[in-house]
């Protein structure tokens, strides 16, 4: 008796989980650090988008669109947890340092990029900590394109800046 | 190459964001330019360094929530001009529409009253001499008419 597959190739959603499902977890991990909270909230990401695709909505860069829910889920979570808490909004430039360093040149780009507009450190942080291209951070952040490029070249030139003006 | 588009193009081709042709463009350049190759090695530097700072401090990647009704409107922008400018453009206007004016109703009465010249007080030196503008009869506009006549004998014609 033959079985016959009713469903060869995974839903985009499937796919979605299996390739982004780590991703994801280290996204709201970076945020909201290790536990219960960002595994949640990885779990009502795949949620909505299952959600928004059942509605009929069909992202061009899936994976941005995908990051895009997150990034709301994230912003949401940090807005309760400040009314719950009675917290101060976040401030980068006072936070303390995750990882201490040795490393005064890293410190030095710490503060530059602290100093960037909020939307700039986004960008940073979808390219270098989430590694999504151009395009899947202009459909998470909902900007165009050339803005994603362009912030990234003036963040990169503002840390460079830094250092040198410190070196002379 | 301009220092800016060095810096752009190293940093995207660093993130794969660059096309195989333009990527392919910026390696000869390299490769024929030693300054841009030293350059290149700056920009790099940096990006590493920016990417390590990153990397290291998870903190930078919580932005401040906005709420929805403090978000930046962009309200039409209006330009303000100075009241002086304003004036003198309306002076000049209105001297402009009343020359304009005099000018198709009256040409005779313009010349009596001294504000127009006669072509032969003109400096006949200028190039514009040679020329006068006149109103076309039918009422289509103005043209202009040659009335230096004996300049077009050019040296050479009999």
């Amino acid at each position: 008796m033959t079985t016959v597959d009713t469903n060869p190739v995974p839903s985009l959603l499937e796919r979605l989980f299996t390739e982004c499902v780590e991703e994801l977890t280290r996204f709201f991990t970076r945020r909201h650090g290790v536990g219960e909270k960002a595994r949640d909230l990885v779990q009502e990401t795949f949620l909505q988008m299952a959600r928004s695709l059942r509605e009929g909505k069909a992202p061009q860069c899936a994976r941005g669109y995908l990051f895009g829910i997150a990034r709301h889920l994230s912003h949401a979570a940090w807005k309760q947890r400040e009314e719950d808490d009675k917290v101060l909004p976040f401030d980068p430039m006072t936070a303390e340092t995750a990882a201490p360093t040795e490393d005064d040149r890293v410190e030095a780009a710490r503060e530059t990029i602290a100093a960037l507009e909020p939307v700039q450190r986004e960008i940073l942080d979808l390219r270098f900590a989430q590694g999504l291209s151009y395009a899947e951070i202009a459909e998470a952040l909902g900007i165009p394109i050339g803005t994603v490029r362009s912030r990234l070249h003036h963040a990169v030139a503002e840390v460079r800046h830094r250092f040198e003006t410190e070196k002379h | 190459m301009k220092p800016e588009t060095l810096h752009a193009l190293i940093i995207d081709r660093e993130l794969g964001e660059l096309t195989p042709e333009t990527a392919e463009l910026l390696e000869l350049h390299l490769a024929r330019d030693a300054q841009a190759r030293e350059e290149a090695e700056r920009i790099l530097a940096s990006l590493e360094l920016t990417r390590e700072a990153v990397l290291r401090h998870p903190e930078l990647a919580r932005v401040p929530v906005m709420p929805a009704e403090k978000k930046i409107e962009r309200k039409p922008r209006r330009y303000h001009f100075p009241l002086w400018l304003a004036r003198a453009a309306a002076v000049a206007l209105l001297a402009g529409s009343l020359g304009f004016f005099a000018g198709r109703t009256g040409s005779s009465s313009v010349a009596e009253s001294g504000l127009v010249q006669p072509a032969s007080t003109f400096n006949k030196e200028s190039p514009w001499a040679r020329y006068r503008m006149t109103f076309d009869p039918a009422g289509e506009g103005m043209q202009v008419v040659r009335v230096d006549t004996e300049r077009l004998k050019l040296p050479s014609m009999p």
